[in-house]
């Protein structure tokens, strides 16, 4: 055969005026005038994919990537993007690219697909993964083999109680052997997690007031806050209970929350002050410390037309 | 639970934070291989498919779409972009898309491969779909069956003869049902398929002159013409630039490969003085 890429333009001007021949090629039977064509190229949006990890270096052949998803109820919805993601991390790590499902929670599904199915006339194609029902390996998170995972716990149960939480934070505790940061890291999302399912009090009770501490310096919770204030969000959910707890005060969760993005709000400001006027005396941090979120939002549009703090009555 | 989407954010720092928990629960060996997270977006640029084939109406539930990919000589390299382009589509036309897999050439081949698998770790996800080898329906084109398809016969024969064009030319030319236009289109086709494997006289031998003059009238081979305009002045772009430039990376003559006539010709007259191939944007 000469170069195959000089075959294409007929091949498809074939397809193109006989499609009802290609069909009956591939034995699928269909009426005339329910064919027509399509536009072929594809673009879908931009999909983000929960976690990928590299395994071995890329010059490494025999490198690879596992894709992972995780669900806690299972969605059949899900199943054709999971599959557009494996395929496009396939193409574009330039690795094979294994896709593994987690299921979270059992709950009342009794089924956690595992593959993805397309059928059309006679045809039929399947897209198998991997898939782990996360409440089955319980037992080796209690044990201790995956007592990193202890934070998932309350997920493997039912009914949890507080008992569980406790299991949870005494496992991570316990495990002297992780480096105390990462001790930390896993504390804050043990309470991340846990919040969906307990009051204030029980996650109190539990989770004490030196926990409490050692959660405010755990790089997650840092980040979390970061990530608040870089994206402008203003959810700050962390950094209000955090501090609430800190501070000892006793409001709800919904106050912790305001506090939160008051707060992010305030650093947000700062910033924004000091890349233009560079450093702030000490007056207006204080002011700005006191404000309330809509107050730094109005200041921070004025800001960029300001030449000077006075303009903005800070000074 | 009452918000699915609320507990992302803590499942997603477990992760990042514990991968290797993650790997011993789901019993992967990495066999020492380093890990390192790689949270991407995809976000891959356009890919064309073969042809696709909307089947049933847009508010039909039955509807489905055919995605057709087609070869020459199985390339497991397609596989993955295979796989990408019918899971793109999947979602792009929100309808269950079955790709079929259209080998058309036997060669020294054994294997085509109706599926794509990865194992790694002691994991595996596969990617399973439909193939129809040609020269198995050889006998379908020959009997009339599927005459449409008679400019490939010449495809599903190891050593194609002058008989097997006159069988081509004889099935279009006399099987009822085929509009005038349509036959010139499957006249030109099968002398564009054909050409691969003989010469003009013997071309000209079967495919006759009134043959010939109706096949210029079709717009098909004016498409073709203009292809085939494009295609001759990308070869002599490269040959110019790699007598220039020496051996060229696979990315420029990419580049080459998917330009017109008149981008060729306007870097024909800059190839002249340029000292690199950077100095013509192509690198």
């Amino acid at each position: 055969m000469g170069d195959p890429r000089s075959i294409d333009a007929e091949i498809k001007a074939l397809v193109r005026i006989a499609p009802d021949a290609i069909l009956r090629l591939a034995g699928i039977d269909v009426p005339p005038g329910h064919v027509v064509p399509a536009d072929v190229q594809v673009s879908p949006a931009k999909h983000d994919a929960d976690n990928v990890f590299c395994v071995g270096a890329d010059a490494d052949p025999a490198r690879w990537a596992l894709y992972l998803e995780y669900q806690l109820h299972p969605t059949r919805r899900e199943l054709a993007r999971w599959f557009y993601k494996t395929a496009g991390l396939t193409v574009q790590l330039q690795r094979p690219t294994v896709l593994l499902v987690l299921y979270l929670k059992r709950g009342r599904n009794r089924r956690f697909p595992a593959e993805y199915t397309a059928v059309g006339g006679p045809l039929r194609n399947h897209f198998v993964f991997e898939s782990i029902h996360l409440w089955e390996h319980a037992d080796r998170i209690r044990s201790g083999e995956l007592r990193e995972l202890a934070p998932l716990l309350v997920l493997c149960e039912d009914n949890p109680t507080q008992e569980t939480l406790a299991l949870e934070r005494d496992l991570l505790l316990s495990s002297t052997d992780l480096p105390r940061s990462e001790r930390a890291d896993l504390l804050a999302i043990a309470v991340g997690v846990a919040r969906r399912y307990f009051t204030q009090e029980v996650l109190k009770a539990v989770f004490r007031e030196d926990d409490a501490m050692l959660l405010k310096d755990t790089s997650w919770v840092q980040e979390w806050m970061q990530e608040a204030r870089t994206e402008g969000r203003t959810e700050g959910r962390t950094e209000g209970w955090t501090e609430g707890r800190t501070e000892g005060r006793t409001e709800g969760w919904t106050e912790g929350r305001t506090e939160g993005e008051t707060h992010a709000a305030r650093l947000l400001l700062l910033d924004i002050l000091d890349a233009k006027f560079g450093v702030l005396p000490e007056s207006v941090v204080h002011r700005v410390q006191e404000a309330d979120e809509t107050w730094c939002r109005g200041m921070a549009r004025r800001v960029v037309r300001a030449d000077f703090l006075a303009e903005l009555g800070l000074e | 639970m009452d918000d699915a989407l609320d507990i992302d954010r803590e499942i997603k720092a477990l992760v990042r934070l514990v991968p290797q928990a993650l790997f011993r629960l789901a019993g992967i060996n990495t066999h020492g291989l380093p890990i390192f997270p790689a949270d991407v977006p995809v976000d891959q640029p356009q890919h064309d498919a073969d042809s696709v084939f909307r089947v049933g109406g847009d508010n039909d539930p039955a509807g489905w779409a055919l995605h057709l990919e087609y070869q020459l000589q199985p390339d497991s390299r397609e596989l993955k972009r295979w796989m990408f382009k019918n899971a793109g589509l999947s979602l792009q036309l929100d309808r269950p898309v079955l790709l079929l897999a259209l080998y058309l050439y036997r060669g020294k081949r054994r294997t085509f491969p109706g599926e794509y698998v990865v194992r790694a770790g002691g994991l595996e996800t596969r990617f399973t779909f439909s193939a129809i080898r040609l020269w198995e329906h050889a006998e379908r084109i020959r009997t009339g069956d599927l005459a449409a398809l008679a400019p490939l016969l010449v495809l599903c024969e190891d050593e194609p003869t002058l008989e097997t064009l006159e069988t081509e030319r004889q099935l279009i030319q006399t099987t009822e049902g085929f509009e005038p236009h349509e036959r010139a289109d499957l006249l030109a086709i099968a002398v564009g398929v054909a050409r691969k494997h003989f010469t003009m006289e013997a071309l000209e031998l079967v495919f006759r002159e009134e043959e010939t003059m109706l096949l210029k009238e079709t717009s098909w081979v004016r498409e073709w013409m203009h292809e085939a305009e494009a295609q001759g002045a990308q070869e002599v772009i490269l040959a110019l630039l790699q007598s220039r430039f020496g051996q060229l990376p696979e990315s420029v003559v990419e580049r080459v490969r998917s330009t017109d006539e008149a981008w060729c010709r306007s870097l024909a007259r800059r190839v002249i003085d340029a000292q690199s191939l950077a100095d013509l944007g192509l690198e």
